[in-house]
This record gives C-alpha cells, sequence and structure tokens, in this order.
C-alpha cells in the first residue's frame, strides 16, 4: 500500500491482484449479478486509485477497500430495480459452473456450495451482507458497525438473525444433514 | 421474520468467538457460558458448520472476468489523460485565456484595496458627470431593470455547497426529483465513504439553512445534510 501512488501502475496491479476476487465475491453477494459486479467492480478500483491519497492508514487497507466497495455497491444498486437487473443471476452462474464441472471430481463439495449459494440468494441484502462480513471475511463486529453504520449491538443480533435464515433455508433444501 | 431469539444472550457473541474477534472480557465471559451450556455448545457447532459452508460457497464462485484489469487501466489512462488537458490548458494559455486570468488575478486579496479605491472614485465621478448634466431624466427607466428580471436592491446570493449523504434504500429517481425541486446539482460523489456535494443556487429570499432544512425534512431520503463553508 506504501508503494501505491496514481502513478505507480505496478504497484497498484499488485493491489488490483491481491483485491480483486475479495472484492468481487462482496459486490457478487451484495448484488446477485456477474455482469454488474463487474463494472461496479471497475468503478470501485478506479475510486481506490483517486483515493489513494487519502488513505490515512486509520483502518485496516482491507476495510477500507471493503467500505469503497460498499457505497459503490449501494449506489449502483440504488439504480436498478430487480426487474431491471439484465446480467445472469448469482444463482444462474452457480447453475452453470456446476453443470461444466467433471462430475467425479468434488461434486459432492460443489454440489453443496451451489446449494448454499442458492440458499444465500433468498435471503435479504442485509442479512447476506453481514453473513459476508461476519464469517467470510471474519470482521469484528466494531469493525462490521463501522462500516454499516450501524450500533455494534445491532451487528450482534443481526448476524444472530442472518445465520437462522440461512440456516432454514438450507434446512429447506433438505441440507442441514450433510453440513450440520 | 427475526422471530427466533437466542436462548441464551452469550448465543448471538458466537460468531466473534470463532473468529478470535471478541474483546478479553466477551471471551472469558463465553469461555465460562460454553463451561455450563451445553444449547450454547451446539449453536457453536452449528455457527462454525455454516460459516464452512458458507465459506466454501462463496471460494467456489467465479473470478472476475480477466478483462477487467484492462477496463479500469484504460479508465485510469483517461482519467490522467483529462487531467493533463486541464494542467496543459492552463499553463499554455491563449492570449485571450491569459488575459482573463490577468483579469481575474485584479481580484487577488493584496489588490482589493486599490480596486475598490479606483471603483469608488469611478461612479462619484460617473455620479457627477449625470447631476451636471442638463439631460438627466433622460437616465435609465429604473422600471427596465425591473423587466428585466433582476429588480433593484436584490442581493446577488452565491451558489451554496452543500454535504448530503442519502439512505441506502432512497431510489435514484427519488434523489434525482428532490435534487431538480430544489434546483441544485451533483458536483461530486460519491466519495468513498458515500458523500455527495450539491451545489445549489438559491431564490431570493431562501436562506441556505432553510435548504438544507428541506434536505433534512426527507428523512426517507436523506441521512446527512451538511452546509460547507464557501
Amino acid at each position: 500500500m506504501k508503494a501505491c501512488s496514481p502513478n505507480n501502475d505496478e504497484a497498484f496491479a499488485v493491489l488490483y491482484q491481491r483485491y480483486e476476487r475479495r472484492i468481487f465475491q462482496y459486490l457478487m453477494t451484495m448484488m446477485n449479478d456477474g455482469a454488474l459486479a463487474e463494472e461496479t467492480l471497475v468503478e470501485v478500483m478506479l475510486a481506490i486509485w483517486k483515493g489513494l491519497h487519502t488513505f490515512q492508514g486509520q483502518s485496516k487497507v482491507s476495510t477500507w477497500i471493503l467500505g469503497i466497495a460498499r457505497h459503490k455497491a449501494v449506489d449502483a444498486l440504488r439504480k436498478l430495480t430487480s426487474l431491471q437487473r439484465s446480467g445472469m443471476p448469482l444463482e444462474d452462474i452457480i447453475e452453470s459452473a456446476v453443470s461444466d464441472e467433471n462430475p467425479m471430481e468434488d461434486s459432492q463439495q460443489k454440489r453443496l456450495a451451489a446449494i448454499t449459494n442458492r440458499a444465500l440468494t433468498t435471503l435479504t441484502v442485509e442479512h447476506r451482507e453481514i453473513l459476508h462480513m461476519a464469517f467470510y471475511e471474519e470482521l469484528s463486529y466494531p469493525e462490521i458497525a463501522a462500516l454499516l453504520g450501524i450500533p455494534v449491538n445491532t451487528v450482534k443480533t443481526r448476524v444472530y438473525y442472518a445465520k437462522q435464515q440461512l440456516k432454514k433455508c438450507l434446512q429447506r433444501q433438505g441440507l442441514t444433514e450433510q453440513i450440520l | 421474520m427475526e422471530t427466533e431469539h437466542p436462548a441464551h444472550t452469550e448465543a448471538i457473541l458466537i460468531p466473534g468467538y470463532l473468529n478470535g474477534t471478541l474483546t478479553p472480557k466477551e471471551h472469558r465471559q463465553m469461555e465460562t457460558h460454553l463451561k455450563a451450556c451445553q444449547e450454547c455448545r451446539h449453536e457453536l457447532q452449528e455457527v462454525e458448520a455454516i460459516q464452512k459452508a458458507l465459506k466454501s460457497a462463496i471460494h467456489d464462485r467465479p473470478s472476475p472476468s480477466p478483462r477487467t484489469f484492462t477496463k479500469i487501466m484504460d479508465r485510469i489512462h483517461q482519467e490522467r489523460e483529462t487531467g493533463r488537458t486541464e494542467i496543459t490548458r492552463t499553463f499554455e494559455a491563449s492570449w485571450w485565456e491569459r488575459l482573463e486570468i490577468g483579469f481575474h488575478s485584479l481580484f487577488a486579496i493584496r489588490w482589493v484595496p486599490a480596486l475598490a479605491s479606483v471603483l469608488i472614485i469611478g461612479q462619484a465621478v460617473l455620479l457627477l458627470s449625470i447631476l451636471s448634466s442638463p439631460n438627466r431624466e433622460a437616465g435609465p427607466d429604473p422600471g427596465l431593470v425591473i423587466e428585466r428580471g433582476i429588480p433593484q436592491g436584490t442581493p446577488i446570493i452565491p451558489a451554496i455547497r452543500i454535504q448530503v449523504r442519502f439512505r441506502e434504500t432512497a431510489q435514484e429517481i427519488h434523489i434525482r426529483t428532490l435534487v431538480q425541486e430544489l434546483g441544485g446539482e451533483f458536483t461530486q460523489g460519491p466519495s468513498p465513504d458515500g458523500w455527495y456535494t450539491l451545489r445549489v443556487s438559491p431564490k431570493a429570499g431562501i436562506s441556505p439553512e432553510s435548504i438544507v432544512s428541506s434536505l433534512q425534512e426527507h428523512p426517507d431520503l436523506v441521512n446527512h445534510a451538511t452546509l460547507l463553508q464557501p
């Protein structure tokens, strides 16, 4: 991050390689739309490039980047209603990924991942987002609270209820025996 | 939908306990509670399993297309070009632009007293010449000025800038309608932390504070609105 400046393309490329997947997966969790997530990833990286000189080091780089990604995601979602989205929904992408796979190779794990991803898409965006932050990014409650602009206690209860909702969805898919 | 309350308050701390992100006090509280509570030990196993499934699911998703980085670098080069053009325009200005820059520099603070003196003397000379003129009744009719839409004595109110943060649930169309109603336009944003800058030219008799209040009267759309110093 120290080497990163708006004129150092090589350092920026390293920063991109390090964070592209994390940002993209977060955007996919938020948007359920691969094409929109890619478009937003471009905007996020451009905002990071423009804001490199404003990074004060008061938070972790990953939290700063996630904050930018969040605002860009909210901004992109604001422009769309679910009906206007023309990209391929996340569950279709997962479906196609599963159908392309070699059935002999990790098929059970892939199937579980596909069903979990599908279950995730049935949750509200608030629940998807907080599960992503708490369970995937493993952020602390205060870090999530700062990112979402909500009290720490709200974060704790929202994570709990989001997990309960995901569990119910997995139960409906008949997956709880394999997972739990 | 959020009806299933946790059996114990400690249950809501389990994800943080698993991630190792609790405060030392919360961590100790959890350790003590888990030893005594079978229900929460079961909850711990459940959270661990769901977290594992979720991580595996997210990890299994496709990556962004390799073209994405090229698109980003294209946009960055465009931004650099735009910035360079502006700099070039400043330093390689035409004679007319240099004249304009020179004129604007007259308004620099160090020249203000001198400029004000010249204007006062000029106005005094003009007034004396009008008063001493035999045809002074034929001077400009103040009514004409009013007809042109600028009533005499109306102070010219400079445009103001307001920093606004909108609700995440606010739809773009509603935001744009509100901003149009106020006669404003977006000049910047969103910043990395979600702020937009609005430029509004207040109508006569409307204070900048009342424009900020108008924004705040829409809590369903506006989260924060602050008047920026000119």
